[in-house]
């Protein structure tokens, strides 16, 4: 199965990677996990060769998940600060992919995306990252760009030592940051209760120049408590709570800063497994409730405060099973969810009254779908895949309030408004030799508008500089996505090169209407949400992972991506060609590692949203690693420098050309017991 | 001696719980919840005349309902002819002056459920002995064809803010009062928007203004916007007119107005009501 995409399975250790061996003894099904047929980043615990892979996406144990997604191939993170980077697929935006925690669909409560669900979960809770592009892109939902699933750790069962944890620390110099992490596991034959916490204090940081970049501080605490109970001999029950708790964040790029930003996510599994170990059927309940602030009391030139809440609350749930049938690999899935979306504004002049309006007017959208898939083995060398998905969805003002303010643009919106999507997706791969191998795919496939694109009323955009409005009759964008892989892999080398093309009908976009005058005092306009006729977004990967040497390790990775419109304009936040690349030596206890991150300039830029060229860059880091105590008990130690010539850089998806950060000097340690 | 003190205290007490129920009284027969706000007697007419409003009155446009009952036997009169206009009487400087304001008199002869609706556009508030309003309501009884007038004083206070305007003509000095109506309670969305116009031809005198072209703009001054898609009020009758004004939020709006003639001719653009909500 797992053979039949570039499995791109990066082993990467989280906390306690000790405890897990223990447990994958008797907890075997589990690791089928992993087995799921999209492309997957595994985040593990278990020490092998691939061990320079693990370190090419996590410098030491505190590093956060937007760190290893912007490591992925095909993913660019759209950053606004150091905080709450959100995750773009192939120049798809964060509205065109499909983003779910552990299957569970969350939606941020910031109506500018200062808060997508990624920020909402820490690497120590983490147990893989599946990017699907293609086939396998709407097991969790529709969406045209791919999917991205982070997959949670889980409480483990253990037969022999009941408690296991781990602590870590880091400190980086560049913006005087601590990151703490520490998780325990207390595990009997029927159960297990697993603990973890990350609290992360971070402050200004320096840019290349030696400038201070104001509102890039941060602090969060995240904290989990998941449990695990053995039903029967492959039955498990889960019960998981998420809570994330950021404040006093800055975000450099744009005119408010957030004073708070919660999620409390909760979950019950259910997973049985069958009696071949290869299948299983699981169900799940979920909530998520996320509440974010906006704070302009720290910034100096407001002329007018604003309190700008905003709440998402989520409810759903999914039975999904896998099983086998002859030659035939089965996934069966149905899932629905509903969410309620709020978001205000209040502004207060002086002296005068203050002014009320709702940026997000109570938007209530329900979600149910089913999705299949086949996954056959025609023959050794070829497999075919089909899958499809269908969605039905139903949209709601829910209060005569929010109501009330979308007529004034002559939407009626007095009644639900409704929705169907397909997707269809179809491959084939075949082995050309014992070590050659190639796929193709094609696909169709549909993506609800979000709920700015839909009901967002007078959202003042940093980015160009326009107050957008929502389009409550925005069609929903729909794809015609296709992409050719080729493949060599040896027990050496493993290079994959993937090109792929995506014919975008009514790609939503924000076009200048003049009739509408600004409601955000120095906005240059207002733009509606409305399709255009279509877009194409073409590109390519390549990604190289050799051993060159038995101590040496390389790897790769290339990605670019081509955007432009129905009359042949660029697409905005298309990010230019770059090159990921990491060289690691190492011998017994210590590992010495170099990244390099190359990116060439962007000149295609999109005038109307404001964009300005990019410049190219280069960047270098040193990381080292000493592993002091090894063994179950590890005790290591990590140290570098990150951007080692203090380059003064920002990449093309950084708002405002706000600078990244300079030279940093970080230091860590972990210990496990 | 003691049964007359009796008597006395027996009828002041009557009077007393007599004039406190029809102060809160609301009249049976109406279906909305209205406020007695006065009443007199139309001496001619042999009128018992009751006015009801749906709050106290305050400057701007007023709904005023007659009630009207035959003085000797009580029975409501639900037929006659009634005309309404509001006087100020005032001392300036010594001198008594009065002066009236727009009203309208009642569409129909018949009541509805028992009352005459009519309306009254106070142009200020009273204000103590200097100056006083009055509402001159003259009856004509079409059962028995009598006459009168009654004079009833009434206290009109300032709203929250101001809902009437003074318009003076940049074509040829004539005034304009520009008078309010809806929306009562604004909204964040669409309101209804009604203002009524009236010509003041002398001090005694305004007739409605019709044929006139009227177009808003609403704005917020705390933040220099505006917002889309209002409709301006067009003419429906009697000085009436009618459109749609969209708020895009809470807070302080300013409707501004542009009145022109029927030629085109700009007639004033500065003129405002404030809405805050």
């Amino acid at each position: 199965m797992k053979s039949f995409v570039k499995a791109a399975k990066i082993l990467v250790l989280v906390n306690g990677f000790c405890l897990s061996l223990a447990a994958q003894q008797m907890d075997k099904p589990d690791s089928l996990d992993k087995h799921c047929h999209l492309k997957e980043i595994a985040v593990t615990a278990s020490a092998d060769s691939s061990n320079a892979l693990l370190k090419f996406y996590k410098a030491n144990k505190t590093t956060s998940t937007e760190d290893i997604l912007a490591r992925l191939p095909g993913v660019n993170m759209v950053r606004r600060g150091s905080y709450g980077m959100e995750p773009t697929i192939r120049g798809f935006s964060s509205s065109q992919i499909n983003l779910t925690l552990d299957g569970m669909k969350i939606f941020g409560a910031c109506t500018d995306h200062m808060d997508p669900p990624t920020s909402y979960i820490e690497t120590s809770n983490l147990q893989s990252i599946q990017l699907a592009n293609s086939e396998g892109g709407s097991m969790f939902g529709s969406s045209i760009g791919g999917s991205l699933n982070l997959k949670l750790a889980e409480a483990k069962l253990s037969s022999e030592k009941k408690l296991r944890g781990s602590v870590g620390s880091s400190y980086y110099s560049v913006s005087n940051s601590t990151n703490n992490v520490m998780q325990v596991n207390y595990g009997t034959p029927k159960m297990g209760i697993r603990l973890s916490g990350v609290y992360r204090n971070a402050g200004n940081y320096r840019a290349g120049n030696r400038t201070l970049i104001p509102f890039t501080q941060y602090e969060k605490f995240n904290l989990n408590l998941l449990s695990k109970f053995k039903l029967s001999q492959r039955s498990f029950l889960r019960a998981d709570v998420i809570t994330d708790d950021g404040w006093n964040i800055g975000y450099a790029a744009l005119p408010m800063d957030v004073a708070f930003a919660k999620a409390r996510i909760f979950s019950f599994t259910y997973k049985s497994y069958l009696k071949n170990g290869s299948s299983y059927w699981e169900a799940k309940l979920y909530k998520n409730k996320i509440k974010h602030s906006m704070d302009d009391t720290h910034r100096a030139d407001v002329n007018m405060h604003m309190d700008m809440p905003g709440w998402s609350d989520t409810y759903g749930a999914y039975a999904e099973t896998m099983f086998n049938l002859k030659k035939h690999h089965i996934t069966l899935r149905t899932d629905g969810y509903k969410n309620t979306s709020r978001a205000e504004m209040t502004m207060y002049p002086e002296n005068s009254s203050p002014m009320f309006m709702l940026t997000w007017p109570d938007v209530r959208r329900f979600v149910a779908g089913l999705y299949i898939s086949d996954e056959w083995r025609a023959k050794d060398a070829v497999t075919l895949n089909f899958s499809t998905r269908i969605d039905y969805a139903n949209f709601f003002i829910n209060s005569e309030s929010g109501r009330e303010q979308v007529r004034v643009f002559n939407f009626n919106v007095d009644k639900p408004s409704e929705k169907v999507l397909t997707n269809f997706n179809s491959s084939l791969r075949f082995n050309l030799s014992r070590l050659f191998y190639s796929s193709i795919s094609a696909g169709y496939s549909s993506r609800l508008p979000a709920t700015n694109e839909m009901f967002g009323f007078y959202l003042f955009n940093s980015f160009d500089g326009f107050d957008y409005i929502g389009n409550p009759e925005a069609k929903s964008e729909r794809a015609l996505n296709a992409e050719v892989n080729v493949g060599y892999k040896s027990s050496k080398i493993d290079i994959n090169a993937s090109g792929f093309y995506n014919h975008i009908a009514d790609y939503l976009i924000g076009e200048t209407n003049s009739s509408l005058s600004v409601m955000t005092p120095g906005a240059k306009g207002v733009k509606q949400w409305s399709n255009l006729p279509y877009a194409s977004l073409k590109g390519f990967e390549l990604t190289l992972n050799a051993l060159i040497h038995k101590r040496i390790t390389l790897i790769s990775n290339t990605r670019y991506v081509y955007g432009q419109d129905n009359s042949g304009k660029a697409l905005p936040m298309m990010s230019p060609l770059k090159i990921i690349s990491t060289a690691r030596y190492s011998k017994s206890k210590y590992s010495i590692q170099w990244d390099n991150e190359c990116s060439l300039a962007q000149k295609r830029i999109n005038v109307d949203m404001n964009e300005m060229v990019t410049k190219g860059f280069m960047i270098n880091n040193l990381r080292t690693s000493y592993i002091v105590k090894p063994g179950r008990n590890a005790v290591e130690l990590n140290a570098g420098i990150e951007n080692m010539f203090n380059r003064n850089y920002s990449e093309h998806l950084d708002w405002a050309k706000l600078l990244r950060p300079g030279r940093n000097f970080y230091a860590a340690f972990s210990a496990a017991f | 001696m003691k049964t007359l003190t009796l008597y006395a205290i027996a009828i002041t007490m009557a009077m007393a719980v007599i004039s406190c129920k029809k102060n809160d009284q609301t009249d049976p027969e109406s279906k909305t919840e209205l406020l007695k706000i006065a009443n007199g007697y139309a001496l001619g007419a042999a009128a018992k005349v009751e006015l009801y409003a749906k709050t106290d009155l305050k400057t701007g446009f007023n709904e005023i309902y007659v009630a009207v009952f035959d003085s000797i036997s009580g029975s409501r009169i639900n037929s006659g002819e009634i005309a309404l206009k509001p006087i100020m009487q005032m001392l300036m400087n010594g001198a008594a002056m009065s002066h009236s304001a727009p009203s309208e008199n009642p569409e129909s002869a018949q009541a509805i459920n028992g009352l005459f609706p009519a309306a009254a556009v106070f142009t200020m508030p009273s204000s103590g002995e200097s100056g006083k309003w009055f509402i001159e309501v003259t009856v004509k009884n079409n059962t028995n064809n009598k006459q009168g007038k009654a004079s009833i004083p009434v206290s009109v206070s300032d709203g929250t803010e101001p809902r009437v305007l003074t318009v003076t003509s940049l074509i040829n000095s004539e005034k304009y009062i520009v008078s309010y109506i809806e929306p009562i309670t604004p909204k964040v969305g669409v309101n209804d928007f009604e203002i009524l116009i009236n010509r003041k031809t002398d001090g005694m005198t305004y007739p409605p203004a019709n044929n006139l072209s009227v177009q808003i703009t609403p704005e917020m001054p705390d933040m220099g916007h505006g917002s889309p898609n209002n409709i301006n009020p067009v003419f429906i009758k009697n000085g009436h007119y009618k459109g749609k004004v969209n708020f895009t939020m809470t807070g302080l709006w300013e409707i501004n107005l542009t009145l022109k003639d029927e030629t085109g001719q700009l007639i004033r653009n500065d003129a405002f009501f404030k809405v805050t909500f």
